[in-house]
Parts: C-alpha cells; sequence; structure tokens
C-alpha cells in the first residue's frame, strides 16, 4: 500500500521529482463561516449560516507559465442579503472548480485562457429539497482574457475578456403549461431554460481608479417568446445585458482605505408575462416586456485598520426599474399608471479582530430598507425594513 | 479562542430567541424532520463521531472516541482510527502528509428500547465511515488539510403494528432507510501552544448535498467544540469526544 502511494506521489510530482521541489507550487485556502440573525419588519425573527469556502493551488511551471487551480463552495442559509432580491427561505449551494493557464507573453501583455464548471442548487424552505429544485443548474463555459500593461509599474492595465457558459436547467418546467394543464409531468419540459451565454468584458485599471464594462448576450435554446393570447411565437427568448462600472481604491493613510463604486446596468429581454390571479382567471393580463429593466448600484465601502482590529463602515443602495412591467396593489391588480421600481438602501459596520496571521473573527450589522411601488409580495418581499446582525470567522491564506 | 465560538452559540440560541423560544415546538420539529428523513437525521447524529482531522505530527495513531452527544445520551457505541501512512516531506519536498481514517459507530440502546417496550419490534441504528486526508504545513503553526470521506449510515425502526408510537404527539411510523454520502473535506488547523490545537473545517457531500461545518479545539486527551449543519434539524451540535494519540 505504501509503495503504492509513493508511486502516486511521483506521479503527481511531474514525473521529474526534482521539478516538484524546483518549481514553485503554493496552495491557497480559503474558509469563511457565518451565523447571522435577521429581524425584518414583515416576518418573524430567523437565523442563518452562511459558508464560502474555496481551496486552489498557484503552480509556476517557469518564469512565463503558470496555471491557477480553485475549488469554490458556497452554501447560502436563510439570510437577508445586503440587496438582493430574494425569498428570506432561500437557500442554495454553488460548488465547482476553474483551471486558468497563465502566459506572459511578454513585458507587455498576458494571455488567460480558463475553465470553469460549477453546480448551482437552491432550495426554496427548510423542508423541500435541493434535488428537485427547478432552477437548479450546471453552469460550464471558458474565458479568454488578455492583459495589456501600458507601462512597467503595473499601474495601467486594460483586460479584455471574452466569456462563454453553457448553462442548463434540467428541472425547469413550463409553469404556464402546467398551470393550464395540471395533470402533465413536469419531467417532459426539462431544459427549457437551457441557455448558452456569451460576451465581452473590458476593464481598464488607472493607478486606483477602475472602469468596467461588461456586455452580455443570453441566448435560450428551447424558451420561446409568449405572445399575448398565451401561446408561444417562433422566437427564442433573448437576454442582453449591458453593465457599466466606475470605481476607486483609494488608499488615504495607512490605515485607512476607501472602495467607492457607481455601476449602471441595462438588462433587455424580448420575453413577455401573462399574469393568472387565479386558477379560475379567465381573462389574465398580458404585460409586454416584463423583464427589461435599468439598474443604479451605488456602493461606499471605508476600511479602518489598527494593527490587529479593522472598522469597516458601509452603504450599498440599488435602484431598479422596469421598462414596461407595472406594479401590482395587494390584491395582485396592476396599476397602469406607473412602473414598477424597487430600492434596497443598506447600512452597516463591521468590527473584526485578527486571532492570528491567518484567521479572524468579524462582528457585523447592518440596517436593510427596502421599498418598492409593488405591494404584491406572495413571492418576493419588496416592502420591509430590517435590522440584521452576523458574527463570521474566517480562514485564509 | 473558546469566548468567540461561545459567543456564536449564545449568538444564535440565546440573546436573540430564547424570549420567545418554544421548546415543545422545536422538539416537535425536530421529530418531524427525523420521521420525514430519518437516515439522514441519524447520520448528522453519529457524523460527530467522525473524526476528520490530520494525526499529529509525529504520531502513527489515533483513538477517538466521541462522548457527547454520540455516546451519552444516543448510546452511539463509537470508534474511529486515524492511521499516517506518509510523513509530510519525508520522500518529496512539498509533498503532503498522508492519513487514512475509518471507523463505526452502533447504536446499542436502540436495541434495549426495542426490548423494553412493546410498542417497537425492532430498532438497528448503525454507521461507518472511511476517508483519506492529506495535510500541509503553511507556518510552523498552521496546516491546511484537504481530502475525501465516505460515510453511510443505516435507520431501521419497526414499530408493532398493533400499537401507535407517538413522539412529543407526533405518530411515529416504521422505517428502514439507509443514508450514503460522499464528502469533500477542507480545512486549517492552529497551534495554540503545547499539546493544543483549534480548527476549522467543511465537510461537503456531494450526493446529498449536505454541508458540515466544523470548529474543533483539540487538547491531549480530548476534543471538543461545534459541527454546525445549516440544514439539519439540530443546527448546532455541541461535542466532547476522547482521543489517544500514540
Amino acid at each position: 500500500m505504501r509503495i503504492l502511494l509513493f508511486i502516486l506521489i511521483f506521479i503527481l510530482s511531474n514525473v521529474d521529482m526534482y521539478s516538484f521541489e524546483k518549481a514553485s507550487f503554493v496552495n491557497y485556502m480559503n474558509i469563511s463561516l457565518t451565523q447571522g440573525f435577521y429581524m425584518p419588519s414583515n416576518s418573524d425573527d430567523f437565523g442563518g449560516s452562511n459558508i464560502s469556502s474555496s481551496f486552489g493551488f498557484l503552480y509556476d511551471i517557469d518564469a512565463k507559465n503558470s496555471v491557477v487551480g480553485v475549488y469554490n463552495l458556497n452554501y447560502n442559509g436563510p439570510s437577508l442579503y445586503e440587496g438582493r432580491e430574494r425569498e428570506f427561505n432561500e437557500r442554495s449551494i454553488s460548488s465547482g472548480f476553474s483551471v486558468e493557464w497563465r502566459r506572459k507573453i511578454n513585458n507587455y501583455f498576458r494571455l488567460r485562457p480558463s475553465v470553469s464548471y460549477r453546480k448551482n442548487y437552491f432550495k426554496s424552505s427548510g423542508t423541500s429539497d435541493f434535488d428537485d429544485n427547478i432552477y437548479n443548474n450546471t453552469d460550464k463555459g471558458f474565458d479568454i482574457a488578455m492583459d495589456y500593461y501600458l507601462n512597467a509599474n503595473i499601474d495601467r492595465i486594460l483586460s479584455f475578456v471574452f466569456f462563454y457558459r453553457k448553462i442548463e436547467f434540467p428541472n425547469y418546467t413550463d409553469l404556464l403549461l402546467e398551470f393550464r394543464n395540471p395533470g402533465v409531468q413536469s419531467e417532459t419540459y426539462g431544459g427549457l431554460y437551457d441557455n448558452g451565454l456569451y460576451g465581452f468584458s473590458l476593464k481598464y485599471k488607472y493607478f486606483n481608479y477602475f472602469f468596467a464594462s461588461d456586455i452580455v448576450f443570453q441566448n435560450y435554446n428551447n424558451q420561446r417568446v409568449l405572445k399575448n393570447d398565451g401561446t408561444y411565437s417562433n422566437t427564442f427568448q433573448k437576454d442582453r445585458e449591458f453593465k457599466l462600472k466606475v470605481g476607486i481604491e483609494e488608499k488615504w493613510r495607512e490605515y485607512y482605505y476607501l472602495y467607492p463604486s457607481l455601476e449602471f446596468i441595462i438588462h433587455n429581454s424580448n420575453q413577455n408575462f401573462l399574469r393568472f390571479k387565479s386558477i379560475t382567471d379567465i381573462s389574465p393580463v398580458f404585460v409586454d416586456d416584463a423583464y427589461s429593466y435599468n439598474q443604479i448600484n451605488i456602493n461606499l465601502p471605508v476600511n479602518f485598520e489598527f494593527k490587529k482590529y479593522s472598522v469597516d463602515p458601509f452603504i450599498k443602495y440599488s435602484y431598479k426599474k422596469y421598462k414596461s412591467r407595472w406594479p401590482r396593489d395587494s390584491d395582485n391588480n396592476y396599476m397602469y399608471n406607473k412602473k414598477q421600481y424597487n430600492n434596497i438602501f443598506t447600512l452597516g459596520c463591521s468590527f473584526s479582530r485578527k486571532l492570528n496571521n491567518f484567521a479572524s473573527v468579524v462582528f457585523g450589522y447592518y440596517f436593510t430598507y427596502s421599498g418598492s411601488n409593488n405591494k404584491f409580495e406572495y413571492y418576493i418581499p419588496y416592502n420591509y425594513t430590517s435590522n440584521n446582525f452576523y458574527i463570521t470567522f474566517k480562514v485564509e491564506y | 479562542m473558546k469566548k468567540y465560538f461561545l459567543t456564536v452559540l449564545i449568538f444564535y440560541s440565546g440573546v436573540f430567541k430564547l424570549y420567545s423560544y418554544d421548546f415543545y415546538s422545536k422538539g416537535q420539529e425536530i421529530i418531524a424532520s427525523m420521521i420525514s428523513d430519518p437516515a439522514r437525521f441519524f447520520y448528522e447524529m453519529k457524523a460527530d463521531a467522525e473524526n476528520t482531522l490530520p494525526v499529529a505530527v509525529g504520531k502513527k495513531y489515533v483513538l477517538n472516541t466521541a462522548i457527547f452527544p454520540s455516546l451519552f445520551p444516543l448510546t452511539y457505541a463509537n470508534v474511529s482510527l486515524n492511521y499516517n501512512i506518509y510523513r509530510e516531506n519525508r520522500i518529496l519536498k512539498k509533498s503532503p502528509q498522508i492519513d487514512l481514517t475509518g471507523g463505526f459507530e452502533y447504536m446499542i440502546g436502540a436495541g434495549l428500547f426495542a426490548n423494553q417496550t412493546d410498542k417497537v419490534d425492532d430498532a438497528e441504528f448503525y454507521g461507518y465511515h472511511f476517508g483519506i486526508i492529506l495535510s500541509q504545513s503553511v507556518s510552523p503553526k498552521v496546516r491546511s488539510f484537504y481530502g475525501y470521506k465516505h460515510s453511510f449510515s443505516k435507520a431501521k425502526l419497526t414499530v408493532n403494528k398493533n400499537k401507535n408510537l407517538e413522539l412529543l404527539g407526533i405518530h411515529v411510523d416504521s422505517f428502514n432507510t439507509e443514508f450514503s454520502e460522499d464528502f469533500i473535506l477542507m480545512g486549517m488547523e492552529f497551534l495554540r501552544g503545547y499539546n493544543k490545537y483549534w480548527s476549522l473545517q467543511i465537510n461537503y457531500g456531494v450526493s446529498n448535498k449536505t454541508v458540515i461545518a466544523k470548529i474543533n479545539f483539540r487538547g491531549k486527551w480530548f476534543i471538543t467544540g461545534f459541527n454546525i449543519y445549516p440544514e439539519g434539524a439540530i443546527t448546532i451540535h455541541p461535542f466532547w469526544a476522547m482521543h489517544l494519540d500514540f
């Protein structure tokens, strides 16, 4: 048995046992465990855990080539995220890996192709199952990134990325068809939401300032666009998204950092929506262009560091306005003279203490205000305030 | 360190929740969870006995027995053996330490309970685990470890058909289920002093999406800490185990 293990180690060490010693091989591990407690105004208080972990390596093959491999595992339990629209009780698990090859072409250019594979599982409540959620998906794809160093000091970098993802939803079913035909087996329609996603990302870093822009094209393989008579057209669903983000990573003094950022998102979808108020509703409302919106995100985190301690106050604001979707009142009636908007404001502060060079503990509090002119909150809560507390343990090297 | 982890426990179940805590309802919720997926429920009870820490430097074997809550009050007789098969850097520089781990858990109280009551004809709860743990030094006082573990748990209860078995007012039917899981492990261990360590590790079961976080404090003879099952019927398990290193 020992001999077999020794042989395995020899193989892992790239056949030549001395190459393993000569090359720079660095492990990486990051584990963060958070226990939060949330007190929203519109539901009972609840608690939940969040786990974020990654394990990887950096292997410098020679002066010009290196490989980075990372395995990630994230668990999000019941929680009230800082500015994300979701059900409080939803849980999710995301696990996957990526491998990136870094090739230094010359002093100005670096090529970074990578592949990734990820599985995402969701669970709507504590009693449901991770296996049968309709939003479970597998995400696999590749990136090709190119970095251009405009000077030798690495303070001006232009990065260009092309990315492609194939996203498969094995459980996703035609909800409209099932609603209209309760006897239909959902398994028949699994994969309806499968799509191919590709896009371009451009980032320019100028000293402590950065500018980033993403263009994303998402084409659905099977999902067709809904017509106003409740039937499907021959056109497949297509989503487009444009993102623009500017920010500063400013270090003012030895102990004082500032990271403000401003982001604009323009999301366009050709998909429509048919609202049935009840199972007996014979005159459903057709919402044309129901999923297109514009969004703005403002983020203002600050970091003060004092030896083993750090204090991190932050402010976040997000405003999303739908282009055509009307808001609903609490009785699920559309208000046709308005367009739906959602905004979320978060104000918080965390206090962290280093336990040693690799571990730290964080105590945090944040206040969340979520407001919308949409008062129908059967699925996702829109209007509430919440006081949230958490404690986090982090280990990292 | 312990004071921080105790704060977590207080934070989770104390300061904010006790004022409105309904223990009877929570008990019913736990029983309901047990009935809906008995094998997973009893797996979480026995998983506290699975020692997935690397063998201490300079030692060859670690014999581990979980006392609370596995042996007492759940009567899970258990033993876990970790065996060091390869020392770090022994042949190759930067090669990890390799340990094998395995163990068996058997609930002796289940059979006794079945014999003592006429409501239950038969009860059998047992499980085993085995795996491999690789560990590497990050600094003289810190080790990272990662690996694989397979766990199996069997939960069988045969209720007398002529009797009505109720726990906290909830009717319990017969069940005979198994739970098998393949875990990816990763964690870090810190030396606090002579023969004193603390560690944080994550176990992720890829077959059934089981997530476990373990916070351990290891002394010369005992290991204590918390096992956190975010999706479990009982989220935080305080535990206490005895180990013998030689």
